[in-house]
């Protein structure tokens, strides 16, 4: 009991700890990148399937978060595994090296259907209006965790939506898919000494929005 | 009092919340008890020593050009979700400055929450389809590696987009060795060289045609010019020989009008200088 109330205010931060790092990794610690790599190489279905399952979740929110629409996500999300397929023969690096590869081709996929919105009929309805309300459901969470979560989370966005389109790229790769800067440069074409001073400055940008519109965010337990 | 129970109760006696009989008790133990006494004095000290020295060395530092905020900002940016160590150097600064203390809190909230939004619960059935459509890729990639029958490798030809340039080429090429060769029923190389010789004849027949017509036309306007050529320098030799003479004449005429001019003025003496 005592232990129990000792931990409870930091209950935030341990759900976070646990989610994002361990448990995202424990996923994956079964499977060997390299060993799926060969399999997928020899078009092994439960492979292909091992594969779309580890990095679906990824590629989806890159795909969500880039196009503001579900549908549109789902869809780009799906061309993606496909270009990965087709591409696949053309992959060489290591295990480490495939996510970001993954996740590159999906940035491109989304930044080609970006494009092509734009240049089509005007009568194209463009992100979901309730955009800033991300579709996220973690039933491992409690009510009271999952609303707080969710606060939190919907805080994060709604910053997001007011910084540029630049600073939420660089966070998205950076912060939330946590690329490194390399990769990162590789990425976006540009030199490795900018993405870094960018980084950080988009994350200072983030973290002042936040704090304009929650002061009370970085306290614990105390979201409005 | 023991010294524990004093040190417990520093932080709200520095603070001023302490009731005022737990105060008396407590400083009757620091009039007993010099290390409590001192560790007092040391905490009232740190306390107000940062608002002191604040403007001073903010001063300092902007003097030397520096930027301590952006310098602890860049450093607290670079730490990973996990690791929440914060260098000395760094803390120090955050002890002294508000603004950057507050951003550092939410900067280290950030590192926790974002990577937490790495991934989303995919709409229910993507796996499925996404596996599907694979499917079909790998089935579409495996009919077009499979070795085709003629008919497909001749409909594969025809797509190529230089496929009709390619087949007037070939077309040409027939239609050149259809003429040229007997066994197609043409007289071969023989026509086109009797072609050949009768176009050279013609040719040299030609050219002889337009070299006489050449010299003539030299000749003629040669003609023309040496015939223009004299019959304008004889007029001109003789316009100005008529005028020589014209000229002459004149010149005659007036000397004598003047001589006459003279002897019926003056009897042909000469004039005087005075008149």
């Amino acid at each position: 009991m005592l232990l129990l109330a000792f931990l409870q205010p930091f209950a935030r931060q341990i759900r976070l700890i646990l989610n994002s790092e361990t448990i995202g990794s424990l996923r994956t610690l079964n499977i060997d990148i390299d060993e799926l790599i060969r399999k997928c190489r020899e078009h092994d279905p439960l492979a292909w399937e091992a594969l779309v399952k580890t990095f679906q979740g990824r590629v989806y929110a890159m795909c969500y978060y880039y196009l503001k629409n579900s549908h549109e996500a789902e869809e780009v999300a799906q061309d993606t595994f496909v270009l990965v397929y087709r591409k696949f023969e053309q992959y060489v690096g290591k295990g480490s090296g495939l996510a970001p590869w993954i996740l590159a081709i999906a940035r491109n996929a989304c930044i080609d259907r970006t494009r092509y919105n734009g240049a089509r009929l005007p009568n194209y309805q463009g992100p979901d209006e309730d955009s800033s309300d991300p579709p996220i459901v973690d039933e491992e969470l409690g009510p009271e965790g999952q609303q707080m979560m969710n606060q939190s989370q919907a805080l994060i966005y709604q910053a997001l939506a007011h910084t540029s389109a630049q600073t939420r790229e660089l966070i998205l790769l950076r912060d939330i898919q946590g690329l490194k800067l390399q990769e990162i440069a590789h990425i976006t074409g540009l030199p490795l000494g900018t993405i870094k001073s960018r980084c950080n400055r988009a994350k200072v940008e983030l973290a002042r929005i936040i704090n304009k519109i929650d002061p009370s965010y970085a306290r614990p337990g105390t979201l409005n | 009092m023991k010294c524990a129970e004093f040190q417990s109760q520093l932080p709200v006696m520095l603070k001023q919340q302490l009731d005022t009989g737990s105060l008396v008790i407590a400083e009757q133990h620091l009039a007993t008890c010099p290390q409590c006494l001192l560790r007092w004095s040391e905490a009232v000290e740190a306390m107000q020593a940062p608002a002191q020295n604040r403007n001073f060395s903010a001063n300092v530092l902007s003097a030397m050009g520096m930027d301590p905020c952006a310098a602890a900002l860049d450093a607290l940016c670079e730490q990973s979700g996990l690791e929440n160590r914060i260098d000395d150097t760094v803390a120090l600064h955050l002890e002294t400055c508000a603004s950057c203390a507050e951003l550092s809190l939410t900067l280290q909230q950030l590192n926790f929450e974002l990577p937490s939004l790495r991934e989303l619960p995919v709409p229910p059935g993507f796996t499925a389809r996404t596996l599907k459509a694979l499917g079909q890729t790998g089935r579409q990639q495996e009919t077009d590696s499979a070795p085709s029958t003629w008919q497909q490798k001749l409909r594969g030809i025809a797509r190529r987009p230089r496929f009709a340039i390619e087949a007037s080429y070939v077309l040409s090429l027939c239609l050149v060795l259809a003429v040229a060769s007997p066994t197609f029923g043409g007289n071969g190389l023989e026509e086109v060289n009797d072609l050949i010789t009768s176009a050279r004849d013609l040719g040299e027949q030609q050219y002889q045609i337009l070299k006489q017509q050449n010299d003539l036309l030299m000749r003629s306007s040669k003609e023309q010019w040496n015939k223009i050529y004299d019959t304008t320098y004889v007029q001109i030799a003789t316009n100005t020989k008529r005028t020589q003479q014209w000229f002459n004449q004149q010149t005659t005429q007036l000397l004598e009008s003047f001589e006459s001019a003279q002897q019926t003025l003056f009897g042909g003496e000469e004039p005087s200088q005075n008149i």
